[in-house]
């Protein structure tokens, strides 16, 4: 009951980022910035990574097995940041504009995470009513 | 030194600063996250499902300005040349 209901909003999360994620990226196909759109799925990949990694943090450390896994999601947090050079890297090799999409794929999730929060505030309330 | 070199010289300089300074941040609000966390996991574990959403919320949030300082880093290392 309690896995499901996190896992409920985590995936929630994800749905909605991915929703926005698609549209932008079909804006940025329309105008024939394909660079752009690129660059903004593959920031949005990296970010749904790193949004990965901390939900198993935090499930690890609510499930009291964080010995058990210590190393292995230490592994995870070192490969997303390398991961995350690479792409960064990378993409500014190539294009400017694949940057600026990267960064702007890779900070979505927070925005949809700030949209949440203030404007739908279903977790809040859930939480102050409690 | 001509001005190009000491642009890169300065860059680099300026990266390694950007990322130093920059991590303090994110690693302070992490652990202050994850040790207030735990703490009130243990104090009210009946209310554990909101206590570890705001925890994923709040680790997501502070994460990201550790994200912009590497970016800029990355710039100033990569964007020079």
């Amino acid at each position: 009951m309690i896995k499901d209901d996190f896992a409920k909003f985590r995936l929630n999360i994800l749905a909605k980022s991915l929703i926005v994620g698609a549209i932008v990226i079909i804006a940025g196909l329309l105008l024939k910035q394909r660079l752009f759109s690129l660059g903004y799925l593959i920031g949005l990949l990296v970010s749904i990574s790193h949004f990965s990694n901390i939900y198993s943090s935090i499930r690890a450390l609510s499930s009291q097995q964080i010995k058990k896994i210590k190393l292995y999601l230490s592994l995870r947090y070192i490969l997303f940041y390398f991961a995350l050079a690479f792409v960064l890297i990378a993409s500014l090799r190539k294009d400017i504009s694949m940057f600026i999409g990267t960064i702007t794929g890779f900070l979505s999730i927070k925005f949809v995470i700030y949209a949440d929060s203030f404007v739908g505030k279903k977790w809040t309330q859930q939480s102050l009513s409690k | 030194m001509d001005t190009a070199e000491f642009i890169k010289v300065v860059s680099f300089i300026g990266a390694g600063v950007c990322m130093g300074f920059g991590a303090i941040g994110p690693a302070l609000g992490t652990g202050l996250t994850g040790a207030e966390g735990a703490r009130a996991l243990a104090d009210r574990p009946n209310m554990n499902i909101q206590i570890m959403k705001t925890m994923l919320i709040a680790m997501a949030i502070t994460s990201s300005t550790g994200i912009y300082s590497l970016v800029i880093a990355i710039l100033l290392l990569f964007g020079i040349s």
